[in-house]
């Protein structure tokens, strides 16, 4: 959020603190320049205290549902601190109901704000760049059903599609516009001579707010053009009968009476979209920029300070458009040249993501996929999977398609977000492309690169998987990649799926010990593996502090959106069921399976590794039933994966766990068979015995073979009872 | 992501001529935020005139004319030139 200037407005003021209070939404309309977004700083910078608020500044980008929402919760998110879970179950439906967010996504959200016990202002900031119908759909879903204490403020350059006449008449919508938010001759008087001390008298200051219509962007231009003049009415005067657009020709005088210096390093730094110090000194390729900045903005001239401490700066809308016009038009040569300068020195102090944004804006797209490739670890491993793909994005496809190093940043982000099908295709085009020699991340080739993917995620099935992860590391033979905590980890999974836990367990320890605190996915999935591990051997004390370590690096991180962290959950569930802990067992079981349920792409392991657990904590509880139909969902997985380590036979003990069934007296019996269960849950029809065989593709004399096994092992005598005698034991 | 098998765009017809007309005079400086369109100035208004490729690029003119807030006027499409080639 920006910090204001320093013309407060109080005739504004009042009607928004009125409208949050009895309206639904306000809404600021009005083009560019008119002080929205100050006015909106100003007012919530005073109401700080008493009043939280979200707040989004949009862009081109968020142009589409998902991106628009995941936005807009992030920043509630950061209001809702009470509850450290706000809006993580929305923002995993977001990545995976995409068309049906609406129907899924959105009355979620609704609910989890109803909870929210106090008011809430939510502030969506250059709502103009929102076109796409379903995003205004989406809005209007969320007006009609905003909790009481919500109040929405939408500020844009024109107005929204929205059935704002509805709104109107129903006194539900605050309007604030251009009529308004023009200057008055007292806030223009404010303005011009108490604050820029310029001197205007009132006749000439009329002149002034008719010619410019009051448009507080021109108003600010002329003060400035005024400063050095010493013949403030004649300038006043001659932009009177001028047909000029007016920020042209403002604009005009004013870089016109600046020095040389001052000019030259508006023009060059209105590449920036945010300016500080050092970085200013390497666009302009001089010192001093620092001492600049802070002189313009005692002066309140050209720059809007960002921060408390003086360090950054924007420049006034419209003028940076000014001077970026200007410096196009004057010098367009320099325009990559700066840009690159400008990606060089974002590079160096680790805003990698800026600097991404200005290599392509110089469209030096070699540099910029070079820095993608460098540092999309980094970013991935603390979940902003999100950001590298908008990298991604920004790059042309014949580079995205062709570089191989690229190519397998695309398979980890579509892998990541259980697109593993895409991804595998990826890496089978990366393979199949010639290269040479280390990757800019440090992956020692494209071989390795592909082996440690394969190895991390283990959907090629358990075997390959082992496979895989011992190639990327016997490929690594220098250990010079960023990524060789991450085949420890990957072979380490890989052998614990296979059953060899303890030579699992040192492969997990190794990966620690090459993890920092930079790396907390990674931590994340080792520590609960490690608690996995020890959960099977029995030391429960070492399993539950593991896995609430993992869970902690969730919370710490604010990790709860992204899919993989469900492992957490997943490995407390584990231990807490081993130790008898049976409802506190199902609930973190569920919640981490739920998770996982949504994005059905992901690796299959921890899922399974979680039903299984929750299976025994269903069938503990007595709920047979359910311990069975959680065991149905984990076979349907199995389906997928031939090859599936361990998994197999843990399944097939619990099923036939669940068909072992106690005389009445306790003592336990012969198992029914699979095909008299099938005929049992028959007989609970109303189907005849024929119907029961023409169903199982058996005769009929089959079917009465084991109906009358059926009646034996559970004691009964009767259709009737052995129905009766099957649910009352949770059978069927 | 950019998906599907495209070759690259092919822009095989003619886009529409447009003639859009602004308040206030525009001088060249401002002329670089409308590249591709052709920029007279009379009587206290500016004509833009220019190939439009699809309705997204005009409201990307028309977004760019609200984002400096210029007072638009009118926007016409021009008649095509009969001697073009399709």
């Amino acid at each position: 959020m920006p910090r204001p200037e320093q013309l407060v407005r109080p005739r504004l003021l009042e009607p928004l603190r009125n409208a949050s209070e009895y309206n639904k939404i306000t809404l600021i309309s009005a083009p560019a320049g008119y002080g929205k977004t100050t006015l909106l700083a100003q007012w919530l910078q005073a109401e700080e205290a008493s009043l939280p608020f979200a707040w989004v500044s949009l862009d081109e980008q968020d142009n589409d549902p998902v991106r628009l929402w995941r936005h807009i919760i992030e920043a509630m998110c950061q209001v809702a601190l009470e509850d450290e879970d706000f809006g993580a179950d929305v923002l995993v439906t977001l990545s995976t109901a995409g068309q049906n967010f609406l129907e899924i996504g959105l009355p979620m959200l609704i609910n989890e704000l109803a909870e929210v016990p106090h008011r809430m202002i939510v502030v969506i900031d250059d709502y103009q760049f929102v076109t796409e119908e379903r995003c205004h759909e989406s809005v209007v879903y969320f007006l009609e059903h905003l909790p009481e204490k919500i109040h929405l403020i939408l500020s844009s350059r024109s107005d929204p599609p929205l059935p704002l006449g509805r709104l109107r008449a129903r006194g539900e919508m605050n309007e604030t516009r251009a009529e308004q938010l023009a200057f008055s001759e007292e806030e223009a008087a404010c303005l011009l001579n108490e604050k820029m001390e310029l001197d205007i008298g009132p006749d000439d200051l009329s002149v002034l707010l008719e010619r410019t219509e009051g448009w507080p962007a021109a108003i600010y231009l002329a003060a400035l053009s005024m400063r050095n003049r010493e013949d403030k009415h004649a300038f006043i005067e001659s932009f009177r009968g001028s047909n000029r657009y007016i920020v042209d020709l403002l604009g005009e005088e004013v870089l016109a009476c600046l020095r040389e210096e001052v000019r030259e390093f508006l023009l060059r730094t209105s590449i920036l979209r945010r300016l500080t110090g050092p970085l200013c000194d390497a666009v302009v390729d001089r010192e001093g920029s620092g001492k600049l900045l802070t002189e313009f903005s005692r002066a309140n001239l050209f720059v809007v300070p960002l921060d408390e401490q003086g360090e950054w700066y924007r420049y006034h809308n419209l003028f940076s458009d000014l001077l970026l016009y200007e410096l196009r038009s004057s010098y367009p040569e320099l325009v990559p040249i700066l840009h690159k300068r400008a990606s060089v020195w974002l590079e160096g102090e680790k805003f990698f993501d800026a600097a991404i944004r200005h290599a392509v804006a110089a469209t030096d797209y070699e540099r910029a996929g070079l820095l993608v490739t460098r540092h999309w670890y980094e970013y991935v491993t603390a979940g902003q999977t999100k950001t590298v793909e908008n990298w991604l994005e920004s790059l042309p496809e014949e580079l995205t398609t062709h570089d191989p190093a690229l190519l397998l940043v695309r398979a980890w982000v579509c892998t990541l977000s259980g697109r593993g099908e895409d991804g595998e295709r990826l890496l089978t085009r990366a393979e199949s492309l010639p290269t040479e020699g280390p990757l800019p991340d440090g992956t020692v080739s494209v071989e390795a690169g592909v082996a440690t993917i394969r190895g991390v995620f283990g959907l090629g099935g358990v075997q390959s998987t082992v496979e895989a992860a011992r190639r990327a590391m016997a490929l690594d033979t220098k250990r010079t990649s960023s990524l060789t905590g991450l085949m420890h980890f990957g072979l380490g999974s890989s052998l614990y799926l296979s059953g060899e836990r303890s030579a699992a367990r040192k492969q997990f320890e190794e990966a620690l010990e090459l993890t920092g605190t930079d790396q907390p996915m990674l931590r994340l999935v080792s520590v609960s593996y490690l608690s996995l591990v020890a959960t099977d051997e029995g030391h429960l004390e070492e399993a539950e502090s593991l896995a609430r370590e993992a869970c902690a690096l969730v919370v710490r991180f604010g990790l709860q959106k992204v899919p993989q962290s469900s492992w957490a959950p997943i490995a407390l569930g584990n231990m807490l069921a081993k130790r008898g802990d049976l409802v506190e067992a199902q609930t973190t079981l569920e919640d981490g399976l739920s998770t996982r349920r949504r994005l059905p792409g992901l690796s299959p392991w921890p899922t399974l590794i979680g039903l299984l657990a929750l299976a025994r904590v269903r069938s503990a509880r007595g709920n047979r039933g359910g311990a069975r139909e959680t065991l149905a969902e984990a076979r349907t997985i199995l389906q997928t994966y031939p090859d599936a380590g361990i998994f197999p036979e843990s399944l097939e003990r619990q099923e036939r766990g669940l068909r072992t069934i106690k005389r009445r007296d306790g003592s336990l019996d012969e198992e029914l068979t699979r095909r008299e269960l099938d005929v049992l849950h028959l007989l609970a029809s109303e189907e005849s015995t024929s119907q029961i065989a023409k169903r199982l593709y058996v005769a009929p004399s089959t079917v009465k073979t084991q109906v009358k096994s059926i009646y034996r092992k559970l004691g009964v005598s009767s259709r009737k009872e052995a129905v009766e005698d099957a649910y009352a034991r949770g059978i069927i | 992501m950019k998906s599907g098998s495209e070759q690259g765009t092919h822009v095989s017809s003619i886009g529409t001529v447009y003639r859009i007309v602004v308040r206030d005079e525009l001088s060249g400086r401002f002329a670089a935020a409308f590249e591709g369109m052709e920029i007279e100035t009379r009587c206290g208004r500016t004509i833009l005139t220019g190939e439009v490729i699809d309705q997204a690029h005009l409201h990307g003119i028309l977004d760019r004319i609200n984002g400096l807030g210029l007072k638009l006027v009118s926007v016409e499409s021009m008649p095509e030139d009969p001697y073009s080639s399709r």
